[in-house]
């Protein structure tokens, strides 16, 4: 029953990491931009919703209500403002300036929040749980982030697949010149993909906060797992990155109750094992 | 009327100088063809009225107003569409998909709205039946024809054609050439670059000739076809 337990724990954790990697893989799909400062963002909703929560004194869960839209309204405005000047045939100066913003993010965080470990209140939902049968039961609130995953990545998918939006996404995903022509203003669809991405990240921000502590530094780890489980899901796939999610959960976890200590380490071996194997990951695009 | 109006426009890439001090004219519901050697600056035209690239000087104009500084997707919502050259499908997309974005954002309208001009514009093109194709995996020819549909499904004013008819077989180029005549009687100005001459002298009323980024000839087709100059350029053989 152990290891059942274990098992289900990773792929509850694996929902987390699948929130972590949505952003990531959205805004690389749409525009081939790999964005460096993906964990230090999600740090950042933690941080963002620390403030408020401590502010207000409101539950973080409520405190989501504020920090999406913010980070939306962030994203948008960093593209807008900044990363649209980056793209273009070169793929390095988007690596550079994200990789500059991912260390003027940390510093900002060190110099208001300090170097502290701090952990956003969960209240009763922290160790709430279920019992599915005897010697076995899972938490509510690891629940919750599995099943926000799985709204979010259903949403993406129809939001792509099924809205004008969505066509404009793909479009400009396949040939932003030729969009242009059919009237599609790519600065605005990429602002507003990544304005999608960083609503995404401020809610794995604030699932982060809640579930462990966070402090400024841990923003690249978490760049990271997201860049691990969109490479097991394949390039592109939305249902694939919550798959490379659980996958790098289960292994975590069972690796950690296997060699304990190593459930990091199990995860990166799973990982590269994986890249072996499946250079393109699990579920890569058709057509590319 | 003139629709589309360039004055004194001129572009370089470092010292190649591939449009300069070039000045025309297209008016409202007329067929232009351009014909030039290759690398005259064609498709560079194309691409400063579309807004793909901008003129280092000289202004261009669009139904009277300047649009020189206005970006390439505000000049396809006003009524500029253009076919590539070399096709350029979305082709992670379907057929009907790759329409319905230029539809819905070329002309503003909500999507439900596209779907009967779409299925209407895949009906002319002869491509309805590939409607649920991914565009990657059209042959050439049906690449054309979805460039063509594409354009048209901005619901353009003017119409940019680059060497279309190239790499078909004459029945094919002959299908194309009643496309286009058909287009055009719906009202719809053409510009139409081409290497294909009869099947451009069949459709156009007027000629532009370009060579080294410079208009040396403007007219009549037939008679700009038979001067000395378009005679030297093509058939390499020097006026007497």
């Amino acid at each position: 029953m152990d290891w059942v337990n274990a098992v289900i724990q990773g792929i509850l954790v694996g929902g987390l990491y699948a929130l972590f990697a949505t952003g990531l893989s959205l805004i690389f799909g749409v525009m081939r931009l790999v964005n460096i400062a993906h964990g230090d963002l999600i740090v950042l909703s933690s941080f963002l919703c620390l403030a408020i929560v401590s502010g207000l004194g409101l539950h973080p869960l409520i405190v989501l209500l504020i920090v999406v839209p913010v980070m939306f309204a962030i994203g948008y405005a960093l593209q807008r403002g900044l990363l649209n000047f980056t793209l273009g045939p070169d793929i390095l100066p988007p690596l550079l300036v994200t990789f500059g913003l991912s260390i003027v993010i940390q510093n900002a965080l060190l110099e208001i929040f300090s170097a502290d470990s701090q952990k956003l209140p969960a209240g009763a939902l922290q160790t709430a749980s279920l019992q599915i049968v005897e010697g076995l039961a899972v938490g509510v609130f690891p629940l919750i982030v599995f099943a926000c995953a799985i709204v979010v990545i259903a949403g993406l998918q129809f939001l792509f697949y099924r809205t004008a939006l969505g066509s404009a996404f793909r479009a400009t995903s396949d040939d932003p010149d030729t969009a242009r022509l059919m009237g599609i203003d790519n600065r605005h669809i990429f602002a507003l993909a990544m304005a999608i991405s960083l609503a995404v990240v401020a809610l794995a921000g604030v699932f982060l906060g809640m579930r462990t502590s966070f402090d400024p530094s841990i923003g690249p780890g978490r760049l990271i797992y997201a860049f691990e489980a969109v490479i097991i899901g394949g390039l592109g796939s939305l249902w694939g990155t919550l798959a490379g999610g659980i996958i790098l959960g289960v292994s975590q976890i069972v690796g950690g109750k296997l060699f304990p200590g190593a459930d990091q380490l199990a995860g990166h071996v799973v990982f590269l094992i994986l890249l072996v194997v499946r250079p393109r990951g699990l579920f890569p695009r058709a057509v590319d | 009327m003139p629709q589309i109006e360039l004055h004194n426009a001129r572009k370089s890439f470092g010292s190649l100088v591939v449009t300069d001090d070039f000045s025309m004219h297209l008016d409202e519901g007329e067929a232009l063809g351009v014909i030039g050697p290759n690398g005259a600056g064609k498709t560079t035209l194309f691409n400063l009225i579309t807004g793909g690239l901008a003129p280092d000087s000289g202004r261009i104009v669009f139904d009277g107003a300047d649009i020189t500084a206005l970006p390439a997707h505000e000049r396809c919502r006003r009524g500029i569409g253009r076919s590539y050259q070399i096709p350029h499908p979305f082709i992670g997309m379907t057929v009907f998909e790759n329409l319905l974005v230029g539809a819905a954002f070329g002309t503003g309208k909500p999507e439900s709205q596209c779907y009967g001009p779409c299925a209407e514009i895949l009906e002319k093109t002869g491509l309805i039946g590939k409607a649920n194709t991914l565009a990657g995996s059209l042959s050439l020819l049906e690449r054309k024809r979805l460039e063509l549909a594409r354009a048209l499904a901005s619901d353009p004013k003017v119409l940019l054609l680059d060497e279309i008819a190239g790499g078909l077989t004459e029945e094919e180029c002959l299908a194309l050439v009643d496309t286009i005549r058909e287009i055009r009687a719906g009202g719809v100005s053409i510009v139409w670059i081409e290497h294909i001459v009869h099947a451009l002298l069949s459709v156009v009323d007027r000629l532009i000739v370009i060579n080294f980024g410079v208009k040396i000839d403007d007219g009549d087709p037939h008679t700009v076809m038979n001067s000395t100059q378009v005679q030297e350029i093509y058939m390499g053989i020097s006026a007497e």
